[in-house]
């Protein structure tokens, strides 16, 4: 890897970063009202001059956008990332509780995601117009077809139907605490999350597969004798994975977006529930550096899937 | 309680669109649920997450139903509801608290939980009649300018300091203080001077007002610790007299409060609330289904009646003090003239407007919401409420055979019924040539324009009261905080207001309230529409009412 390489990656990342802060800050006050208006809501009209300043300068609405802005940005190089408006408790210590529920929501997600859609895509793509290939194409397009809330809504409504459970995220467990408690409260949200990112998997595996199995060199492995299991996974499967790795590294990025429906329907207290909260309340130290975590886990992946073509793909290495 | 608008309890936006769209969805897996499948009681509560995991179907492979819903109870061998001594409430409801300040308190569950926490000098019983609370009892002078109180001794607070007269003095000078921003200010501001010797407070007033007691009842008039004031803790730490004590709270998951062992009127017989945050209200009815919720709070028709009662929990149906109207602007072309506004009061069929927009779920209603000033919803209009024929001749009759346009606002995501009332009464209204050109909006420009009067007609969602004079005094009375929005000035409404906020006797203010009545539906400033309804999910063998003022009181019963 050349150090210059990872500059002007870095570079592009710390960039990226900044103009998401710009933009969400802006954006942010363009939604129309504030928060006195969303905590008070017609009180607010009852308030004499001086109740409404006194509001005002307890939320910091008094100083113009852009001082509010660098206040914010150089709070936040400082390792500061605010206070909650309504609730005044740290925004580093909401987040930090917040953000390990999405992540491993996300990254299990992901891990289910990409093996069940990469078995299933090899299932199809070795047997291309018959059916498995048919069968497997029309579950993925009803995987991509339903909508996660849809989805999400049926397996609670399922689970307790059928078992009389629901999860219970009163108190969320992390996976190094318990396990099995931690499983009893993720496992099913992201196998919900999991879906419809096995199907995009699946479908791009699929096409992959079809399309590499007919290149020269399967012939040749084939010709040579070898075994079909390892043609498949050790030929095919490896010059398929570059797209495959694209697909996994977008897709990852929408299941952070995907987060939020989930965790509304079963009641994590993840990043996306404290983000949506927050919004509706006008609460812009949260929705600000929540943004701005998410916007660095973006960057990381997108970082991450870069590192892993040169590992799957010698070509790169050398480009 | 003060009222505050449209704070209903499902006031995210994402509610109604995921639960909305997926009340089929629900309906349908609710059928193919195996009926009476449970035969684990409703002794599961979840109070450590540790057990909830044995209860858990290992990867809902094979798992027989048995077992499933006992699981976290048995667990922890703790008996709920309100049958047993010491067990745990598990409340569900879609958001959380916003804050722990319960004299700034406007969100209502943070209300409804604080309400459980701080006492009041006075409190209101299930039907709006003042009871003793931190006060035992209260007098009145002849002229009405002096307000007494003897206070409740041996009352402490959670941090164990005996409750003093020093604190209610110090908790009302807070209200007072400008600074504070606290919500009941405005109904406090009669208030002149404070008195505090041993064991009783005098309040002097600039004018005699019943509704003061009332305002002293809500939450936004908690007696906090002096202690606490002067130390800046109040909005970090709750320290009350209620009949529960804080215990945590973790933002957006849950509540906890447990029973106050030394609260005056004894310690409550359930042992701790637990208030989960369940986001969306069909995974609240899944929750009650599966047994992890004692109590489920609902406030959206469809998902409410979707969930019906089963063998594990009740539906019940409580109507509300808040009102829908649709709100006309009288200073405004048109509706200026008294006939125009009876004449579009009077097109309005309230029955269909329930029927349509709220799925039936709600009870026609006049001005006055309280129970305890129950009065016909119509008398006084000078019409049979949706008699087209009557309203378009009285509008023909006032020089607008054709009609006109009305710009109405409708406010969206607040609540479940708003779009669905603006485009029925639209329907309605074109049979009389009236057209509302609607116009949506979500709660911040809504309250915006709201405030402003910058509307001719605008579909709300108003909060109510149990004391008239709090519910239309700051609208219709001269100066009152929102005449603006009332959209119309009356002396003879003003003054009937004052009289029955200056009446001590109850036989007069229910007269004078009557005439208020009558004298709002006549004058037609607002066509008033229906209470809406709140759904509560009563786990069987819990013990609990609910109240028109959707607080949890009876949850407190020892």
């Amino acid at each position: 890897m050349t150090w210059r390489w990872a500059g002007a990656r870095l570079g592009g990342a710390v960039l990226t970063l900044f103009g998401v802060t710009i933009v969400v800050f802006v954006v942010l006050r363009a939604i129309p009202g504030d928060a006195i208006t969303s905590s008070l809501g017609i009180e607010s009209g009852t308030l004499t001059p001086a109740q409404t300043q006194a509001l005002t300068l307890y939320y910091g609405l008094d100083k113009p956008w852009y001082v509010q802005f660098f206040a914010w940005v150089g709070q936040v190089l400082r390792g500061n990332l605010g206070v909650s408006l309504t609730s005044g408790n740290t925004v580093g210590s909401l987040i930090g509780a917040a953000l390990p529920v999405t992540v491993e929501l996300a990254v299990l997600a992901a891990i289910i995601g990409t093996v069940i859609g990469v078995l299933l895509g090899t299932l199809a793509g070795s047997g291309p117009g018959r059916a498995r290939d048919g069968v497997t194409q029309g579950v993925g397009l009803l995987g991509l077809a339903v909508p996660e809330f849809v989805l999400g809504i049926l397996m609670v409504a399922f689970l307790a139907a059928r078992f009389d459970y629901f999860p219970d995220t009163s108190t969320f467990v992390p996976i190094t605490t318990s396990f099995s408690a931690n499983m009893s409260q993720m496992l099913y949200p992201a196998l919900v999350l999991a879906v419809g990112f096995a199907a995009n998997v699946m479908r791009t595996t699929r096409s992959e597969y079809v399309e590499v199995a007919q290149a020269d060199f399967v012939r040749t492995a084939r010709g040579k004798g070898l075994a079909p299991g390892r043609i498949r996974f050790a030929h095919i499967l490896r010059n398929a994975g570059i797209p495959i790795l694209t697909v996994t590294g977008i897709q990852f990025g929408y299941l952070l977006g995907g987060t939020v429906i989930i965790e509304q329907i079963f009641a994590l207290p993840g990043l996306g529930r404290l983000l949506f909260t927050a919004i509706t309340n006008h609460d812009y130290p949260i929705v600000q550096s929540s943004v701005l975590v998410v916007a660095v886990a973006f960057v990381l992946v997108n970082l991450l899937v870069d590192l892993a073509y040169r590992a799957v793909d010698p070509r790169v290495r050398q480009a | 309680m003060i009222p505050t608008h449209t704070r209903s309890r499902g006031r995210t936006i994402h509610r109604r669109v995921l639960t909305g769209a997926a009340a089929g969805v629900l309906l349908l897996a609710a059928a193919c649920a195996p009926a009476g499948s449970s035969s684990a009681s409703s002794s599961s509560s979840s109070s450590s997450s540790a057990s909830s995991s044995s209860g858990a179907p290992s990867s809902g492979t094979g798992s027989s139903t048995a077992s499933g819903g006992s699981a976290t109870g048995s667990a922890t061998g703790t008996p709920t509801g309100g049958g047993t001594s010491g067990g745990t409430v598990v409340v569900a409801r879609t958001g959380d608290i916003d804050q722990l300040d319960p004299q700034k308190a406007t969100a209502f569950q943070t209300v409804e939980t604080l309400s459980l926490v701080y006492g009041r000098l006075v409190a209101l019983d299930q039907d709006g009649k003042l009871v003793p609370d931190l006060a035992s009892k209260w007098s009145t002078s002849a002229d009405g300018k002096t307000l007494s109180f003897t206070l409740r001794s041996g009352v402490s607070w959670q941090d164990g300091d005996p409750f003093t007269a020093a604190d209610v003095k110090a908790s009302l000078e807070r209200i007072l203080d400008e600074k504070t921003a606290a919500v009941a200010r405005s109904n406090l501001s009669s208030i002149t001077k404070i008195d505090a010797a041993d064991g009783t407070v005098t309040l002097t007033l600039s004018g005699p007002s019943t509704a003061l007691l009332y305002s002293l009842a809500s939450v936004n008039a908690a007696i906090l610790h002096d202690k606490d004031i002067q130390a800046n803790t109040i909005a970090k730490t709750p320290d009350g007299t209620g009949p529960f004590s804080w215990k945590s709270w973790a933002q957006g998951q849950q509540v906890v409060l447990a029973a106050n062992p030394s609260y005056w009127a004894g310690a409550p017989k359930i042992g701790t609330v637990q208030f989960r945050v369940i986001p969306a209200e069909s995974s609240i009815v899944s929750g009650m289904k599966a047994g992890a919720f004692q109590i489920g709070l609902l406030s959206d028709p469809t998902v409410a009646d979707n969930a019906g009662s089963s063998d594990r929990f009740q539906l019940v149906k409580q109507p509300t003090l808040a009102y829908h109207a649709l709100m006309l602007n009288g200073r405004r072309g048109p509706l200026q003239k008294l006939e125009v506004r009876q004449a579009i009061a009077c097109a309005v069929d309230r029955d269909q407007v329930v029927k349509t927009a709220a799925n039936g779920d709600g009870t026609v209603t006049g001005p006055i919401t309280s129970p305890g000033f129950s009065y016909s919803p119509t008398e006084g209009l000078p019409c049979t409420p949706g008699d087209t024929a009557a309203a378009k001749k009285m509008l023909a009759d006032a020089g607008y055979p054709d009609g006109f346009s009305l710009h109405t606002i409708v406010e969206t995501g607040e609540y479940a019924t708003a779009v669905a009332e603006g485009q029925n009464l639209q329907a309605q209204l074109k049979a009389i040539g009236v057209t509302l050109d609607l116009q949506q909006l979500t709660t911040d420009p809504y309250v915006k324009a709201w405030l402003a009067a910058d509307f001719d007609a605008a579909v709300a969602l108003n909060g109510g009261s149990y004391d008239p004079y709090l519910m239309y005094g700051r609208y219709f009375t001269q100066g009152g905080s929102l005449s603006g929005p009332a959209g119309l000035e009356s002396p003879t409404l003003a003054s009937l207001l004052v009289k029955g906020n200056t009446s001590t006797d109850d036989a007069q203010r229910q007269t004078t309230y009557r005439d208020l009545q009558q004298e709002l539906l006549k004058e037609s400033p607002w066509v008033w529409l229906f209470r809406s309804q709140d759904f509560y999910l009563v786990g069987s063998g819990v013990s609990f009412t609910p109240r028109a003022d959707g607080l949890l009181s009876s949850l407190a019963a020892s």
